[in-house]
């Protein structure tokens, strides 16, 4: 499956990347989307991105919902006037025959207020499944965004169920041998466990405030990189605040903000100096 | 001349709307095409608009090829000088003729303010209607505003979603314009299942069945009937298919060409509560569940699916498999929920937040029992004291379920399921819910009521009861840390509480004084803060702030109310100059005035009212210093006026007590003949100083008495209009 995506996209002209080695609640999160999608820039790409969300768990009881799943990421700057088409392909790709199925594209506003960003756009359905997040970007960083960026963002684990037909993602099998809860569900059920009943609080709250220092003093010396990948340890820190239920509501507000105003600081760097180095890939227009 | 008349049709093609956007729409287009057609004086015969997820249409049978002329009148100069003595023109008539481009006997005369003058009717010729179409319908396209639009690869665009293409013809003319780049054409597109195969349309008539053909029904309410009659089909004398509007609204624009499935699913999910069941099937997925002849669920639900008909078996084994997943999960939430005894999720309420600085639910559970302990006891409702404490114990304890977690819309229903004991014999295997009395388990559903403007009311004593107390106490909690509602912005939705606490009052008639009410409910907050460990323990309003802001706040959502019905808002203002307390109370006065006033009769209270008022208002003393002596009452007159006064003012007060107001208002009315009387037979500003003001203070009596009922000195100068 993630071969056939891959082969798809790069016919497209995406660069495939690799996923960024950190926790990360969404492929948003990685540099390719966050980044790259700011600016006049234009950026085509497709990568994995492992996603964390620690307050799904449900130690593996649940028979569609964990806090650790995988996403397949395209990012497309400018949004092509014929993405929905594009995507579609990409489905036909898959093996999957549209003309025998019920493909609905359902209204849904994305939102993430720790990036500050937001978007609109669909799920995907195919036969009532949800399998694509489908996401115009307009804002990001809390900076509106234009050319605007087209997010596809496919839930691996729902496609494969929904190709292999099973309603339980703990039975996909992941070759003929092995199924997808051998491999994953004593994981699954054991952060559940610790995200949920176990991480040390004062830790957390103790790293929080150290990355978001470190993050700013990166920022000082314009160090865009590093203070990228330090919000992404900052949120991962505070979404295992929220998954152990250790923050009231006004606190929740307020690690979001602290999130945020790091987020929109990179984002305003990234941009000044992207502008520095003349926009080179603005030349290049392509760089499939 | 025959008027020559085309169809005109527009088509905006997007990628997939919301359902909301589709509706808001079609409604836009439609209200702006008639103002701008209006404008530009183009007739036609009918106007229509339409839409499905992937477009938005105006239709217009018969417009007319060409605008109609333009008719503006000039008034020019004095017929005097435009015409001499024997009526031929003058210099002046021949100059104004020609700068109006006229001739001379087309010139007309008419009555000016002074004098005669002379016009002209200048008449501009309407252009041809294909000539201003393109400016017309750029225009209208851009005219339509959504709740969320966005960008998309158009910088100059903005739309509730991107804009592919656009149609438009005129009869079978193109109607030529450009979007920021995107031309309109005569091209439209199918079902998305036909991918970016384009399709010709010639001309206009022929767009609604080259559509049908590819598969686009573009009439919402065609697709409606569809539906609704493929349902129809499918129902028999054994089952019924349970459709609730908002859903039906949802399915209707989510497909472009409707097809309808039963699905069913495993029998084994009868078993959960219906309205989890239904909520399962109904919130994200739009399924409509299927019932028997009595209301029963069956095991089977209706996809509206936009597939093709012979993919039918696939398409209907997908959703099966989603819905039984969406089953499996909400059955594990229950199962989880029902291994904790319901009762004993009370303490669990201790560890959620109300508001951080107004500390927990538990707190708030602690208010209400008091709050409404309260209000039943001055209501007389002692009897109803211990089923009312045992709902305000349990009636937030659901929000601790994962069944509430899972689908928010059921708080309250949660909580009536998980104590409901008629449910839970029907249950076959062990629990720990709760079988608490039918009335306990019943207010706590109701005690969310009304759920939306105009919804339905709580309907028992002790649901209406906890459901006043827990809104009031939002509306002070969120007021007394200055989350007070703007004009645009009201996110804890305090003003659609204030109004369900006015409904529920009066549709049970509870009564009870707002200050002494918020008040207590103030003090309750205070000195919870107190033991709150991380927040100031200090409020930001003091206890007199809070009850004026407050009361001002509830009292300003009762005008809105009035002002809904159509009562004028200064009987109000009238009202509540004598009594702001009671809502029940001002409303009942408010009636009888308002039914007085249109009855026609307010003349014979605010004429005598107003010459007793006026003459006396300036004098600064107090009947209290200066009653009425009866030893210097001389005149016949006078001495009948205080007489009867005295002895009306003691009737009115007991009217009042007994709440008969029409009566009140009819013993106003009689005083006016002998106030009439009064003002006719005897001087009031008597020389003797004496003498005049114990007449004054027989007018300040008079308006005292009048005062009984409402402060009739705002309203003197009100007339009322239908």
């Amino acid at each position: 499956m993630i071969l056939n995506l891959h082969q798809y996209w790069v016919d497209y002209g995406c660069l495939i990347l690799q996923p960024q080695d950190l926790e990360k609640g969404a492929g948003t999160f990685h540099w390719a989307s966050f980044l790259r999608c700011l600016g006049p820039e234009p950026w085509k790409a497709a990568y994995i991105s492992p996603s964390r969300r620690p307050t799904d768990g449900r130690y593996a009881e649940n028979p569609f919902r964990m806090q650790y799943f995988y996403q397949y990421q395209v990012v497309l700057k400018p949004s092509p006037p014929d993405v929905q088409d594009i995507y579609l392909k990409s489905l036909e790709s898959l093996g999957i025959n549209l003309r025998e199925h019920d493909i609905r594209f359902v209204e849904d506003d994305w939102e993430s207020p720790t990036l500050g960003a937001s978007g609109l756009g669909w799920e995907v359905w195919i036969d009532g499944m949800e399998i694509t997040q489908f996401t115009y970007f307009q804002q990001m960083g809390s900076i509106e965004l234009f050319p605007i960026t087209a997010e596809l963002t496919y839930g691996l684990e729902r496609l494969a169920m929904y190709i292999q037909r099973k309603n339980n993602v703990f039975e996909l099998k992941w070759n003929d041998k092995i199924t997808y809860g051998e491999i994953y569900k004593e994981a699954e059920s054991q952060w559940s466990i610790y995200n949920f009943d176990l991480a040390d609080i004062k830790m957390l709250k103790k790293q929080f405030d150290m990355w978001e220092l470190e993050c700013k003093k990166a920022l000082e010396k314009k160090l865009i990189f590093p203070a990228h990948e330090l919000v992404l340890k900052c949120s991962h820190a505070f979404n295992m605040l929220d998954s152990r239920g250790a923050i009231s509501v006004t606190e929740r507000t307020n690690y979001i903000k602290r999130v945020r105003d790091l987020a929109r600081l990179i984002a305003n760097a990234y941009l000044t100096h992207r502008e520095e180095l003349g926009l080179p890939l603005l030349k290049g227009e392509n760089i499939g | 001349m025959k008027i020559l008349v085309k169809d005109l049709l527009l088509e905006i093609g997007t990628e997939e709307l919301p359902s909301s956007a589709i509706y808001s729409g079609i409604e836009q287009l439609k209200k702006n095409a008639e103002k701008t057609f209006k404008n530009h004086r183009v007739n036609y015969k009918k106007m229509n608009s339409f839409g499905s997820p992937r477009r938005i249409i105006l239709y217009i049978n018969s417009v007319e090829e060409t605008q109609s002329p333009l008719v503006t009148k000039v008034i020019g100069p004095f017929k005097k000088d435009a015409y001499d003595k024997d009526d031929k023109p003058t210099k002046v008539a021949i100059g104004f003729a020609k700068a109006m481009g006229v001739d001379l006997n087309q010139l007309g005369v008419e009555k000016g303010k002074k004098r005669d003058v002379v016009f002209a009717e200048k008449v501009e010729h309407g252009k041809e209607t294909i000539n201003i179409l393109p400016n017309i319908l750029k225009e209208l396209v851009v005219s339509l505003e959504f709740e969320k639009s966005m960008f998309w690869d158009h910088p100059d665009l903005r739309f509730s979603r991107p804009i592919r293409w656009t149609l438009s013809l005129f009869g079978d003319e193109l109607v030529d314009f450009s979007l920021d780049g995107i031309k309109s054409d005569r091209f439209t597109y199918g079902h998305r299942l036909y991918g970016k195969e384009r399709i010709l349309i010639n001309n206009c008539s022929e767009y609604f069945g080259k559509l049908k053909e590819k598969l686009v029904i573009a009439d919402q309410n065609l697709r409606r009937n569809i539906i609704l009659g493929e349902i129809e089909k499918i129902e028999d004398k054994k089952i019924k298919v349970k459709i609730t509007p908002k859903v039906l609204d949802e399915v209707v624009n989510l497909v472009e060409f409707p097809q309808i499935i039963i699905g069913d699913y495993p029998e084994k999910f009868l078993k959960l509560p219906k309205e989890i069941l239904v909520m399962a099937m109904q919130s994200h997925q739009r399924y409509f569940p299927v019932e028997d002849i009595e209301g029963n669920l069956i095991n089977q639900f209706i996809i509206v699916h936009n597939g093709l008909k012979e993919s039918e078996e696939l398409i209907k084994e997908g959703h099966q498999r989603v819905l039984e997943a969406r089953l499996e999960d909400a059955s594990y939430s229950f199962h989880k929920d029902i291994s904790i005894n319901f009762s004993d999720r009370t303490e669990l309420l201790k560890g959620i937040v109300f508001h951080d600085k107004l500390g927990s639910l538990y707190n708030k559970i602690k208010r209400l029992e008091e709050l409404g302990i309260y209000l039943a006891d001055i209501n007389n409702m002692q009897d109803l004291i211990d089923n009312l404490k045992r709902t305000v114990k349990l009636c937030k304890n659901d929000l601790t379920t994962k069944m509430v977690g899972e689908f928010p819309e059921l708080q309250g229903v949660v909580g009536k399921i998980y104590t409901d004991s008629s449910y839970i014999i029907t249950l076959y295997e062990p629990s720990k819910l709760g079988g608490e009395e039918k009335i306990v388990s019943k207010a706590i559903y109701e005690h969310y009521l009304p759920i939306q403007a105009d919804g339905d009311l709580p309907k028992s004593k002790v649901g209406s009861i906890v459901s006043v107390v827990d809104k009031l106490d939002n509306i002070v909690g969120m007021l007394l840390i200055g989350h007070i509602p703007t004009s645009s912005q009201d996110p804890h939705v305090l003003r659609r509480q204030a109004n369900g606490i006015i409904s529920i009052v009066l549709n049970i008639g509870l009564s009870f004084p707002l200050s002494d009410m918020i008040t207590k409910n103030y003090k309750l907050y205070k000195d919870q803060i107190q033991t709150l460990s991380h927040s100031k323990k200090t409020l930001e309003l003091s206890q007199k702030e809070t009850v004026k802001i407050v009361k001002e706040f509830i009292l300003d959502r009762l005008k809105a109310y009035l002002i809904r019905l159509e009562h004028p808002s200064e009987l109000f203002e009238a009202i509540i100059g004598v009594n702001d307390e009671q809502i029940v109370n001002i409303l009942e006065r408010e009636s009888a005035l308002f039914n007085f006033v249109k009855s026609g009769n307010f003349e014979d209270i605010i004429v005598p009212y107003e010459r007793c008022y006026n003459l006396s208002k300036g004098e600064m003393f107090y009947p209290r210093l200066y009653p009425v002596d009866d030893k210097l009452l001389s005149h016949p007159t006078e001495i009948k006026l205080a007489n009867l006064i005295k002895t009306s003012k003691r009737k009115i007060k007991e009217l009042i007590n007994s709440k008969k107001y029409d009566l009140v208002l009819k013993k106003l009315s009689s005083l006016r003949p002998l106030v009439d009387k009064l003002f006719d037979d005897v001087l009031i500003m008597e020389e003797d100083l004496n003498i005049r003001r114990n007449r004054l203070s027989l007018l300040l009596y008079c308006v005292n008495t009048y005062s009984e009922f409402c402060d009739f000195s705002k309203i003197i100068h009100f007339v009322y209009k239908k």
